[in-house]
This record gives C-alpha cells, sequence and structure tokens, in this order.
C-alpha cells in the first residue's frame, strides 16, 4: 500500500471533529492513515474495536477469528444478525466493514491463531488488540508481541467486570501479560461460564479503540504501567501499578 | 454496603473487610485465610501489583487496601 502523505478534502472533512483533538490534528490523522493494526477476536470486542478503529481512518485491519456466529452472540455482537447465524465472523466483521470503509485494506482470517501461524498472520503489524474469549490465545498474543517487540492492548469482559492493560515494548519494566497472570484459573472466567452484561462488552471495547488511537498518536496514557479494573456494577474503574515479574517465563531478562 | 472498620483490619475488594492483629499481618497469610487458589490469582495491595515470590515477605498494616482477581477470559 502506498503511503498516505496528504489527506484529500473529503477525508479531512470525515474526519474533522477527531483532527480537532489537541495532539491529534491532520498529521495525527495522516499517521492512523498509514498504521495496520491486527484485531485477534472479532466476537463483542472484536466487533466495537473494528468498528471505532475502521472509522476514525486506521488504513489496514486484520481479523483473525475462528469462530461461527451463533444467535447466542447477538445481544452484544451488533455487526451480527440472524442471516449471519453459521456465518465465520471474520468474514461477517470484513464484509460489514468493506461496505462502511470502501478504502479500508482488510485481511480477513476465519482461523484459529496458533504457534505456527502467528508470525504470518500478525507480522507486519503496528498493533496487536487481544479480544480474543481464551487464555491459550491470549497467552500466545502475549508471547509473540514480548518475542517481536510488537505493542499489544488487551482488553477482556466478563460477568459485570472487565480488565484493560497495554503491555509497550517501550517499558519492558512494567511487565507483560504473563508477569499479572502467571497461571491461567482452572475455570476459565468467561462470557459462556459467567454469563455477560452486553453493555460492558461496548465499555471495554470502547476503552480498548480508545487506548489503541492514543497509543497510534502517541498521546500520553499509563495504560502501559497500569491495568485497569472495570466494574460494571459500581460503575468504577481501579488503576493497578503493574511490575514485571522476575519470574515470569515470557519477558525474564536472560541472566 | 462496606460496614464499619474494625479497629485493625484490611479491607479485601473494597467490599470487605478482615481483621488482623495490631502488629501486621503477611499478605500470604491473608490469602490463605480467604481460601483463594493461588496459582491463578493476582493481588495489589494499595494499588500496586505485588508479585507472588513477595507474598510471604510483605506484611501488611492497618488499613491496607487488598484487591484479589483473576485473569478475564471473555471477549
Amino acid at each position: 500500500m502506498d503511503k498516505h502523505v496528504k489527506l484529500s478534502d473529503q477525508a479531512f472533512i470525515q474526519y474533522s471533529r477527531q483532527i480537532m483533538l489537541k495532539g491529534w490534528g491532520e498529521q495525527g490523522q495522516l499517521t492512523l492513515l498509514n498504521k495496520h493494526v491486527a484485531i485477534v477476536g472479532c466476537g463483542g470486542l472484536g466487533n466495537v474495536t473494528a468498528t471505532y478503529l475502521a472509522g476514525a481512518g486506521i488504513g489496514t485491519l486484520t481479523l483473525i477469528d475462528d469462530d461461527e456466529v451463533e444467535l447466542s452472540n447477538l445481544p452484544r455482537q451488533f455487526m451480527f444478525d440472524h442471516d449471519s447465524i453459521e456465518n465465520a465472523k471474520a468474514f461477517e466483521v470484513a464484509n460489514r466493514l468493506q461496505e462502511q470503509h470502501p478504502s479500508l485494506q482488510l485481511n480477513q482470517h476465519a482461523q484459529r491463531l496458533t504457534r505456527d501461524n502467528t508470525t504470518s498472520l500478525l507480522g507486519n503489524v503496528d498493533l496487536i488488540l487481544d479480544c480474543s474469549d481464551n487464555m491459550p490465545t491470549r497467552y500466545l498474543i502475549n508471547s509473540f508481541c514480548v518475542e517481536q517487540s510488537v505493542p499489544l492492548i488487551s482488553a477482556s469482559v466478563a460477568n459485570w467486570h472487565g480488565q484493560l492493560l497495554l503491555v509497550s515494548p517501550d517499558s519492558p519494566e512494567y511487565g507483560c501479560y504473563q508477569c499479572l497472570f502467571p497461571q491461567a484459573p482452572k475455570e476459565a472466567n468467561s462470557c459462556k461460564t459467567l454469563g455477560v452484561s452486553g453493555p460492558m462488552v461496548g465499555v471495554l471495547g470502547s476503552f480498548q479503540a480508545n487506548a489503541a488511537l492514543r497509543f497510534l498518536l502517541n498521546l500520553p496514557s499509563d495504560l502501559n504501567r497500569q491495568i485497569h479494573l472495570v466494574d460494571g456494577e459500581t460503575f468504577s474503574m481501579q488503576p493497578l501499578n503493574r511490575q514485571r515479574n522476575e519470574q515470569c517465563p515470557v519477558c525474564r531478562q536472560p541472566n | 454496603m462496606l460496614k464499619d472498620k474494625p479497629q485493625h483490619a484490611v479491607l479485601i475488594n473494597n467490599n470487605q473487610w478482615l481483621e488482623i492483629e495490631p502488629q501486621g499481618l503477611m499478605l500470604s497469610a491473608v490469602i490463605n485465610q480467604l481460601s483463594l487458589v493461588e496459582s491463578s490469582i493476582a493481588v495489589a495491595v494499595n494499588n500496586n501489583i505485588i508479585n507472588k515470590a513477595l507474598w510471604h515477605e510483605y506484611v501488611l498494616a492497618d488499613g491496607d487496601q487488598i484487591n484479589v482477581f483473576s485473569a478475564i477470559a471473555g471477549g
């Protein structure tokens, strides 16, 4: 893809309300048009992040999900309808985005992320958003990001609660996802096991997309050194300060 | 609703007081007392994550706020 060096008049008008924001500007918009973001998981969080990032003018999105749309997804996964059921989520999201944003570059993969395909599917991206629904995939993405020095924004949600953090190769002293969670819980804390409030998926996905835009625009944030616990019962957000875990098998320093 | 704080206590997950001895209590002892599965939880004291290797030497003081949580996988 050719690098965007100037905004067209139409693009300037289309993105004018965000270009107005402090620290964004025309240059920021050009930056976004030249960025490539991968979204792993095209369910609830993926629907939200893909919608907002495409809308904000990200140049290229890679979408990865091996799941098909199920009836129980519809209350919170608003890009799907009854006609989508049994279709691949990655293709459904890509089709919807392409209709809305004809100039958006898309790579869609209806396959599960594995150790064998991670490099081919996630190579050459500027940022990865973990929107997946299981711990093995979360650990796999984290390892890849640490090994390849790719920034990662991880969000998750179940029940009335969510978690949000950024793992940045520029600040390894705050550790990675596995520093924080060395082992997965025996019983997965997922929407399938705990249920989920649809609006909380929207809240976490929106924060994740907002974090992605601020990161790509190089705007200040403390997300690289914190995990935010988001509580939909008390309507509160609690930032907790992270640190590298010297025992972490993923990111500990070689002796 | 959160009850009144006992004389010597730490706050667990913003919703429960746990009484401690005046001289303090090890973080690892609190985790044992709460019957939590150590391997899969993260713990923060006063908004700072404490890595597991330090739980047995971290002495909690009256009024400390403890968050205990595990990874959420859902997306």
